[in-house]
């Protein structure tokens, strides 16, 4: 096993360059799932399989149960009873370490067994190859299969189909990084994706450096106890900080965000309605005591929220009771 | 020319360079942009100078300029001029201007298309190729999708004579082609400073030529009368090179000029920013869940003129219902 070296004629090299700029296209999709899917069923159109399951897991651990799987022509439930499949696959010690070096290495391995024969019969397929390519932090598994009579693929296909799964699994990593640019729910926040139990897949900038102060003796596997045991979609408080992690597409999107941050892009006629309100005081009372209309100050509260990405009043002086923020509660001397 | 049938060796290293490639795009200033490719390139491929030109409608405006739309590297901008002069001349580069649009995406080198000996006798190779070091050329043109009217040219040279492009060399320049033009779209759309989330996004050339739109663009400019077959209608727009926002035709179109291209952003105005400040302040009751009843009470009105309001304001807005007025209104960022 080693680097893929793969020699093609003229023709071929211009069909595979289309293919993978096709990859790099798609990177820009919202969702992972018609990402990955788009990229199989560009691969199907020059490699020749009818069907295939595509699963990506993190650099950190083996494909479990909860890994993502994306299918390809294939029924919903078929992965409940392949998982088992992969994770003996996972758990060989073949697939899963490559030569030493351990980055950018990809194996191909043919895996045949009798009980995995009849699992996949009854979806009327039959195994042609499995693959693995990894990347950075990302492990991409491709199990490809042929309907009815399996017509093996050729060494030159094999090769033709890790090259583009080594480039699809880059192109994976890109998608990430662009989903991590993208919008999310707060401004300024700092971003991660992780698989569903956790394991890091690609982080934004400073977010690492960001956990690394607020949780000591912070580790990448840490976010897998904060996942594992709650429900999701949630919202963490971390002290001065908060976290939101939702699920999507099988993946889990993490979002840190200090909220001094946000209170910085308070106005100074906001901050001063805030200290009244965080000490108990009524709309009404604050307008009376400042003399001026009660929707004035009704339209600072609401900007106050808005800007702080709150609903109601407790929320927001919990929030700024947490951040012991100097502007409230007199300076740090 | 070699009859053997040219083979290409893909590797990771291939894969890696258009990971980079791609990775940098979404990073890069579109000033540097350009120049940061053609050094990514000489990590796969020798050369020693490059050009590479982006422009709409080679037919008619390949002789008229050559300025701001070709990108040289390691050339000096005189290069340009010298070779404007030398082709307003009759017959010289013809053949290769024509063998350009003949084969898009494949790479072919001079003496391909010429016989040596007549060729070193013109013009061309005496006073531009000798000059500027251009012993050895390939070039290639490119569009970018099917339907599109924007050509790229790249050409890469040396100056060694002999060292010549290998077969092998122009495949593997074929290959990494296509890569260079989706980045560099990337890279346009990327460069944008947004204004609004709600916008659509769009580079034209100075004809009005889409060089990279963002999905619904095409459709949203057509619909606005502003785009003829996917073709902007530059004539809306006075001063080409200035920084300026404009209304046309109920859409906001935001422009800015950079290196021979113009980058629009097209915004619709919500209709919430028709709202009387009255209209308004009737919103923020039924933001907060008040009941027309509550709204009469602290704006000392009648409840009828309350609900003529109300009934204004879904009018205005185009919807049902209190839920869909307040999600519409936080959209917009009011309250």
């Amino acid at each position: 096993m080693g680097t893929a070296k793969l020699e093609v004629d003229e023709k071929t090299g211009r069909v595979l360059s289309e293919v993978i700029t096709g990859f790099y296209h798609y990177s820009a999709v919202q969702s992972t799932a018609e990402f990955v899917h788009r990229m199989m069923s560009s691969m199907s159109r020059v490699i020749g399989f009818d069907a295939a399951c595509w699963v990506t897991f993190s650099n950190n651990g083996l494909a479990t149960a909860k890994s993502t799987v994306h299918l390809f022509h294939l029924a919903a439930n078929f992965s409940s009873g392949y998982q088992p499949f992969l994770q003996q696959l996972s758990g060989s010690p073949k697939v899963l370490q490559g030569p030493p070096s351990g980055k950018n290495t990809s194996t191909t391995l043919d895996f045949f067994g009798e009980e995995i024969d009849r699992y996949l019969s009854s979806y009327d397929v039959q195994q042609q190859a499995i693959q693995l390519a990894s990347f950075e932090r990302t492990n991409h598994l491709l199990c490809l299969f042929s309907n009815g009579t399996v017509h093996s693929l050729g060494q030159q296909q094999l090769q033709t189909s890790l090259f583009l799964l080594e480039n699809a699994a880059r192109a994976f990593e890109h998608h990430l990084h662009l989903k991590l640019e993208n919008q999310w729910f707060y401004e300024g926040s700092y971003k991660a994706i992780t698989d569903l139990k956790g394991r890091l897949l690609a982080s934004g900038p400073g977010f690492e450096a960001c956990m690394t102060e607020l949780v000591p003796h912070w580790q990448n596997d840490m976010l897998s106890e904060l996942i594992e045991g709650r429900r999701l979609p949630a919202k963490q408080d971390l002290g001065r900080y908060k976290m939101r992690i939702k699920e999507e597409n099988g993946f889990c999107s993490v979002e840190v965000y200090p909220f001094e941050l946000y209170i910085e892009q308070l106005t100074e006629a906001e901050i001063d309605v805030a200290k009244y309100l965080i000490k108990g005081l009524s709309v009404g009372q604050i307008a009376e005591i400042k003399k001026l209309s009660h929707r004035t100050i009704a339209n600072q509260q609401n900007s106050i929220y808005r800007k702080l990405v709150v609903s109601k009043n407790a929320e927001m002086v919990s929030m700024l009771v947490k951040s012991k923020y100097r502007v409230f509660f007199g300076d740090d001397k | 020319v070699t009859s053997e049938k040219p083979t290409l060796i893909l590797t990771d290293q291939i894969s890696d360079w258009i990971y980079t490639l791609h990775q940098s795009a979404s990073n890069l200033p579109q000033e540097t942009f350009k120049d940061w490719c053609f050094n990514h390139i000489n990590s796969l491929l020798e050369f020693d100078s490059a050009l590479w030109v982006s422009r709409s409608d080679m037919e008619d405006k390949v002789k008229l300029h050559w300025t701001d739309d070709t990108f040289l590297f390691k050339q000096p901008r005189e290069f340009v001029d010298n070779y404007a002069q030398i082709d307003a001349r009759p017959h010289n580069t013809d053949v290769l201007n024509q063998r350009l649009s003949e084969a898009p995406g494949k790479f072919f080198s001079v003496w391909e298309c010429c016989d040596k000996a007549q060729f070193i006798q013109t013009e061309y190779y005496l006073e531009h190729c000798v000059k500027y070091g251009l012993e050895h050329a390939i070039s290639a043109l490119m569009l970018p999708g099917e339907f599109s009217t924007i050509a790229h040219i790249i050409s890469f040279y040396r100056s060694d004579n002999t060292h010549e492009f290998t077969a092998q060399e122009k495949c593997l320049a074929d290959f990494i082609f296509p890569h260079l033009l989706e980045a560099y779209s990337d890279n346009l759309l990327a460069s944008f400073k947004l204004q609004s989330k709600a916008s659509y996004r769009g580079v034209i050339d100075r004809f009005g030529e889409m060089v990279v739109a963002q999905s619904g663009f095409a459709d949203y400019m057509e619909e606005k009368g502003l785009c003829v077959d996917s073709k902007v209608t530059i004539e809306v727009i006075s001063d080409l090179t200035a920084n300026e926002t404009i209304t046309v035709k109920e859409a906001t179109l935001k422009l800015h000029f950079q290196d021979g291209l113009i980058y629009i952003e097209a915004t619709e105005p919500s209709p919430v920013e028709k709202l009387s400040d009255r209209q308004l302040e009737i919103c923020f009751f039924i933001v907060k869940g008040c009941s027309n009843k509550d709204i009469a009470s602290y704006l000392e009105l009648s409840v009828s003129t309350v609900n003529n309001h109300v009934r204004n304001i879904f009018g205005l807005l185009k919807i049902k219902n209190r839920a869909a007025l307040t999600s519409e209104l936080i959209r917009q960022g009011k309250f």
